[in-house]
C-alpha cells in the first residue's frame, strides 16, 4: 500500500489542480470579509442559497497591492466601492493551491458591469414597490415651510460637499442666517442605510426644532451612490414628517432616494441656493405685500381726500345757495308786507265808506223827507194797530214838527 | 325785539305765520301795528343772522 506524506498530498492537490485550472476564471460571488494588511486585501468570498442567507460556498481569496494598483489606475474609485463586505462581485481569479496555506483565489481584475447591472436590478425593484406603495409622491406632499433657517443636515462631517454648502449658504448676499445642526453619518458603503435611519429617528423625535432636513454629499462614483438605492431607506424618507432635500452631488444619475425626497438638487450648492431662493421668495412676497399694503393706503387716503375735497365744496356751495334762498324768502316777505298792509287798509276804509252809506241811508230824518210819518205812543214807535187802544193818545213825528192826536178807531191791516 | 334763544328757525316760522294771517285776514286792526313791528324785528333779526352766517362761511372755507 502507497503512502504519501501530508506534503506530498497537497502538492498533488497542486500539480491537478495547475494543470486542470492552468488559467485564471471568472467568478460570481460575495464578499463576505476583508481585512487589509500593507495594501494586500484578504477577502472571505461567499455564495449564498438562492433566496436565503445560507452559504452554500465559501473561499479565501487575496488581491495583491500590485494587482490593486494597476487595477485602481483602470477602474480608480469603482474598485473601491466593489471591494466591500456585502457586496456581490464578479470576479477573474487564479485558483492556487499552496502546500502550506492551502486553497487560496487570486484576483487579478473584476467585473463592475456585473455589479452594476446587479445594483440596477434592485434599484428597480426598489422603485417598483415604492411605487407600489406610493411612496414616490409622499414626502413631496410635505409642506414645504415659506421660511427654511434652521436645519438639521444628514451627511458626514469631513464630506467636502457639506463645506461647500455651507460656503454657499453663508455666502448668500441677503443677509440670511442659518442654525445647521450636523446629523453625522457615513455617506457611502453599507453602513449608509443604517446610520442614516439611526439618525433620521435623531430627527424625528425633534422634529419641531427644524424645518427640513438635508441628505448631501459631494461627488463620487456611481458605484458609491447605490446605497442610497436602500428600499428601508426610502421608505423612513418618503413617511417623514418634514420635508427633505437631497443633494447628493452627481450631475447625471438619480438616486431612488432622489426620487422620494420632497426636492432634489444636484449638489450640496444646489441644495444652499435651494435654501436662500426660499427664504428670497418668501421675503420678496412679503416686500411686494408690504409696498401693496402701501399703495392701497394712498390710494384710500387718496379717495378720501378728494371725497372730502368734494364735501367741502359742496358744503360751501350749499350753505351759500341756502343763504341765498334765505335772503330771497326775507325780500319776499319784506315786498309782500307792504302790499298786504295797503290791502289792508284798502279793504277797511272801503268797509268804513260802505258803513257810512248805510248808516246814512237808515237815518228816519231821511225818511221824514220824503214824506213818512213816524207814530209814537208814551215815546215808543207803533208798528201795529194793536198797540194802541180807542182814546189812547199818541203824536206823530213829521219832517217838520209833531202832531199830538187822539186814537178814534182801530183796525187791523 | 325777539327772545334770546330765537332760532332762525322759529324765527322764520313766526314770520311766516304773520304773513298768512294777514293773508287771511284774522289779523284785528288794534293787533295790526303790533304784528307788523314783530315782524319787521323778526326780519332784521334774519338778515342778521344770515349776514353773520354767510361771513363765518366764508371764514371757514377761506379764499
Amino acid at each position: 500500500m502507497e503512502t504519501y506524506t501530508l506534503f506530498e498530498l497537497n502538492e498533488h492537490i497542486r500539480h491537478v489542480l495547475a494543470l486542470n485550472l492552468p488559467e485564471a476564471l471568472w467568478i460570481r460571488c460575495e464578499i463576505a470579509q476583508m481585512n487589509e494588511a500593507r495594501g494586500h486585501f484578504y477577502i472571505d468570498l461567499v455564495q449564498k442559497g438562492e433566496g436565503t442567507d445560507e452559504i452554500v460556498a465559501q473561499a479565501a481569496a487575496v488581491l495583491w497591492s500590485k494587482t490593486y494598483r494597476k487595477l485602481k489606475q483602470n477602474l480608480e474609485e469603482e474598485l473601491d466601492f466593489l471591494l466591500q463586505e456585502g457586496i456581490e462581485v464578479q470576479l477573474h481569479a487564479k485558483v492556487e493551491f499552496h502546500e502550506r496555506y492551502g486553497l487560496k483565489l487570486v484576483i487579478e481584475n473584476f467585473d463592475p458591469a456585473y455589479t452594476l447591472g446587479k445594483l440596477a436590478l434592485k434599484r428597480r425593484e426598489i422603485i417598483r414597490e415604492l411605487k407600489k406603495l406610493r411612496l414616490l409622491e409622499k414626502n413631496g406632499e410635505v409642506p414645504i415651510p415659506p421660511v427654511l433657517q434652521r436645519i438639521a443636515v444628514l451627511t458626514s462631517a469631513g464630506a467636502a460637499g457639506y463645506q461647500d454648502y455651507l460656503k454657499q449658504l453663508d455666502a448668500n448676499s441677503f443677509g440670511y442666517r442659518f442654525s445647521n445642526t450636523l446629523f453625522p453619518t457615513v455617506v457611502q458603503g453599507l453602513q449608509v442605510e443604517r446610520e442614516m435611519l439611526a439618525q433620521l429617528r435623531e430627527i424625528a423625535k425633534d422634529k419641531a426644532r427644524f424645518d427640513c432636513v438635508i441628505i448631501i454629499r459631494g461627488g463620487g462614483a456611481k458605484l458609491d451612490l447605490s446605497a442610497f438605492d436602500s428600499l428601508a431607506l426610502c421608505k423612513a424618507v418618503a413617511n417623514f414628517p418634514l420635508p427633505i432635500l437631497t443633494g447628493i452631488g452627481h450631475e447625471v444619475d438619480e438616486t431612488v432616494l432622489d426620487m422620494v425626497a420632497h426636492s432634489a438638487l444636484k449638489t450640496p450648492t444646489a441644495v444652499a441656493d435651494f435654501i436662500i431662493h426660499q427664504n428670497l421668495q418668501f421675503e420678496s412676497e412679503i416686500t411686494e405685500l408690504g409696498l401693496y399694503l402701501k399703495n392701497l393706503t394712498e390710494q384710500v387716503l387718496k379717495e378720501n381726500e378728494f371725497t372730502l375735497q368734494q364735501i367741502e365744496q359742496s358744503v360751501h356751495l350749499q350753505s351759500l345757495q341756502k343763504i341765498g334762498q334765505g335772503r330771497q324768502m326775507l325780500d319776499f316777505i319784506g315786498q309782500e308786507l307792504p302790499q298786504l298792509l295797503k290791502y289792508i287798509f284798502k279793504k277797511e276804509k272801503m268797509q268804513l265808506t260802505n258803513l257810512e252809506k248805510n248808516c246814512n241811508l237808515l237815518n228816519p230824518q231821511t225818511v221824514l223827507n220824503r214824506g213818512f210819518s213816524l207814530t209814537l205812543k208814551n215815546g215808543r214807535a207803533l208798528t201795529s194797530p194793536k198797540q194802541a187802544l180807542e182814546g189812547d193818545s199818541i203824536c206823530s213825528i213829521l219832517r217838520e214838527g209833531t202832531l199830538h192826536s187822539l186814537v178814534k178807531k182801530t183796525k187791523d191791516a | 325785539m325777539p327772545k334770546k334763544k330765537t332760532t332762525y328757525e322759529s324765527a322764520l316760522r313766526e314770520l311766516q305765520q304773520i304773513v298768512t294771517q294777514l293773508q287771511e285776514e284774522v289779523v284785528s286792526m288794534d293787533e295790526l301795528s303790533g304784528k307788523v313791528k314783530r315782524a319787521a324785528d323778526l326780519i332784521a333779526f334774519c338778515k342778521d343772522k344770515l349776514r353773520k352766517t354767510e361771513e363765518e362761511v366764508e371764514g371757514l372755507f377761506g379764499n
